[in-house]
């Protein structure tokens, strides 16, 4: 009788091996491609760093990656910040259009990227033609599509991540604390400071790294609203895919595993510390 | 002296009408329990209190000053949230540190201040903990400290004991008494239970629907309820329904139907012929085998079977079938119990009480004898 209770099917540890393998497995390879000698995949042909050599060397990569991470940066610090507070103002609002804000933060989440990056374009280009005259008068700068229409862009579809995160993170969030904080003399700007954003954090820093993510990785949008000369790293490996060779793209994904890797689990961390306490 | 007071406070949500000019005063330094059954309004008269909400008429003063539209965070008053809401990311000192620091007080003062108010409340020990790290009891506490650390001229307690299990409720409510004892600030306790309001409070408000059923020290409340409502809710009793017959001085004869004419007080100075509904405590009642002598006019005696036995311990209940009527009678065991001759179920018995110990109600409402929930034997 106790033996029978004590032995446990194998068949979920099966398929979660089977899953595993499926995720990882493309992963495993790109990892052993990067240190094929071989310029083509499929045959291996021995070990070598070259490709490894070549990545640090390559002038266009760091200048992909250098753009590639101003534009995450600059756009998860707007869109957490704008992102937070949308959430914050959402989750007050008890205003019966509420339902249509919510609507309106959520939709950029469903909308297609090829739509986004259709619609800013035109966006942009309409502007561009209809007070491009006028600003490079008054400010003496040429409106034209680059770095800064590229981080708009970001800002635009990152924020409502944000504000999604943010928001879920507030329907647990127990309003008797901001009303404890003003009984006991709190202004509303410390209580804000001390008690709303403290307990919410854990949100924002998982939206903002949400963001980051977005942003680092955003090849469709990123393509219709970039100027001539712009590459990030996505629109980069697109052209080397096509153009040259994927060898060196190999150890560019394998140091991008790591870098991923590493940030994940600190976020990890620093979650579970966080809602420890929480709770 | 006056401290706190309540003129005509109305509040609506909506068609509905939570608090229906309601108008109370506290005196200084006491505890003043608002209770009544979920609904009744009296958290809500808490949150006008408070701050948080604003009433649609009516003015609060708090020590002779009009705070109606005083915002919540510049009044003398502190609330105990009844789930605490204390801080989840600061430790127990920070939590009771958090009044004194927010209104800028200087970092000296509070370093001084909170082992004080750590140590009022015995959690000296636990002031680097998280408030998930501590039990139900001393987070009450820590939210207490952190309220009481900014001197407040008024602490507002919502149902601070419900969260808790039965047993540490009873030990917080000694607690919490001797708490009041030591700081001597007037504490508005909001609760449901009638038991821990009588146990600790100075002066009860009894609500209904929005309004005051009556005002008073807990003895009054229980030996001179206004209404059904408050005789019911506030322990136990038994409602009877008869017609003035006859006056004699001070005290009237009252028929009720089946029973012979009963001798009672007539404080309302009711005249003959007017229906009245009284109530008389189970405990009021005295119940024997034999026909207990009758001393004077005023001793009533009423003779009946017996339906239902509960030993309790302490005492006994019994119910007493006398014609139509259902009669709960409480019999305290003075002596060893064993060696009492026992009343037993079926037995025939007197049931004695003096005109002086049964209540004549002002209003009576059929609904409110729901309160007593008979069961239905």
């Amino acid at each position: 009788m106790k033996k029978r209770c004590n032995r446990h099917s194998r068949l979920p540890v099966a398929i979660t091996l089977l899953t595993l393998l499926f995720l990882y497995l493309p992963l495993v390879m790109v990892a052993i491609a990067s240190f094929n000698a071989s310029k083509y995949g499929g045959v291996w042909t021995g070990f070598s760093l070259k490709w490894y050599k070549a990545l640090f060397k390559s002038r266009e990569i760091w200048n992909a990656l250098t753009n590639t991470l101003f534009i995450a940066f600059i756009s998860t610090f707007f869109s957490t910040l704008l992102g937070t507070l949308s959430a914050l103002a959402l989750y007050r609002s008890k205003n019966r259009f509420k339902a249509i804000y919510h609507a309106l933060i959520y939709t950029p989440l469903v909308v297609p990227d090829i739509l986004m990056g259709i619609s800013m374009l035109l966006l942009f280009v309409t502007t561009f033609s209809a007070c491009g005259t006028w600003f490079q008068s008054v400010f003496g700068i040429e409106l034209e599509l680059g770095m800064t229409t590229i981080i708009i862009a970001h800002i635009t579809f990152c924020m409502s991540y944000v504000a999604m995160v943010v928001l879920g993170r507030l329907q647990e969030f127990d309003h008797s604390l901001v009303e404890a904080a003003y009984d006991l003399g709190a202004s509303g700007l410390y209580t804000f400071f001390h008690v709303t954003l403290p307990v919410i954090l854990p949100g924002v820093i998982a939206g903002a790294l949400f963001a980051f993510t977005l942003s680092i990785d955003d090849f469709v949008i990123t393509f219709f609203v970039k100027g001539a000369g712009d590459t990030t790293l996505p629109i980069y490996i697109q052209s080397t895919m096509r153009h040259g060779s994927p060898a060196i793209l190999n150890a560019l994904s394998v140091i991008f595993l790591i870098l991923t890797f590493i940030l994940v689990f600190t976020t990890q961390k620093l979650l579970s510390n966080k809602t420890e306490t929480h709770k | 002296m006056e401290i706190l007071r309540f003129e005509n406070i109305t509040k609506r949500y909506g068609q509905n009408t939570v608090l229906d000019h309601v108008s109370l005063s506290v005196n200084e330094g006491e505890v003043f329990s608002l209770l009544g059954p979920s609904g009744c309004g009296k958290t809500t008269l808490l949150r006008i209190c408070g701050g948080f909400e604003p009433p649609d008429e009516g003015r609060v003063i708090l020590d002779g000053v009009d705070i109606t539209d005083m915002p919540a965070n510049r009044r003398a008053i502190r609330t105990v949230f009844q789930n605490y809401a204390l801080f989840p990311h600061m430790n127990v000192w920070d939590n009771v540190a958090f009044g004194l620091k927010a209104t800028g007080i200087s970092q000296k003062k509070i370093e001084e201040d909170v082992p004080k108010y750590l140590d009022l409340v015995q959690l000296t020990d636990y002031a680097a903990r998280k408030p998930g790290q501590l039990s139900g009891g001393q987070r009450q506490r820590v939210a207490i400290a952190r309220a009481l650390i900014t001197k407040p001229k008024v602490l507002l307690l919502d149902e601070p004991l419900a969260a808790l299990d039965l047993k540490l409720r009873q030990r917080m409510l000694i607690e919490l008494d001797t708490l009041h004892d030591d700081v001597g600030i007037t504490f508005i306790f909001v609760t449901h239970d009638q038991q821990e309001a009588m146990s600790i409070s100075d002066h009860i408000a009894v609500l209904r629907n929005g309004e005051i059923e009556q005002i008073g020290t807990p003895p009054e409340l229980y030996e001179a309820p206004r209404t059904s409502f408050v005789a019911a809710f506030i322990g136990d009793t038994n409602f009877f329904e008869g017609k003035v017959s006859a006056i004699n001085g001070d005290y009237c004869s009252l028929n009720i139907e089946d029973f012979p004419p009963l001798r009672l007080f007539n404080d309302k100075k009711v005249p003959v012929g007017r229906k009245v509904h009284i109530s008389i405590r189970p405990e009021k009642f005295m119940i024997s085998h034999v026909k207990p002598e009758k001393t004077d006019a005023n001793t009533n005696l009423l003779q009946g079977k017996v339906e239902e036995v509960i030993y309790l311990g302490s005492h006994t209940r019994y119910w007493v079938r006398v014609q139509a009527w259902r009669i709960s009678v409480i019999k305290q065991h003075c002596g060893y119990a064993l060696d009492e001759r026992s009343i037993n179920w079926g037995d025939d018995v007197w049931l004695k009480f003096e005109a002086d110990n049964a209540y004549m109600l002002d209003h009576y409402e059929e609904n409110d004898e729901n309160l007593l929930a008979l069961p239905d034997l």
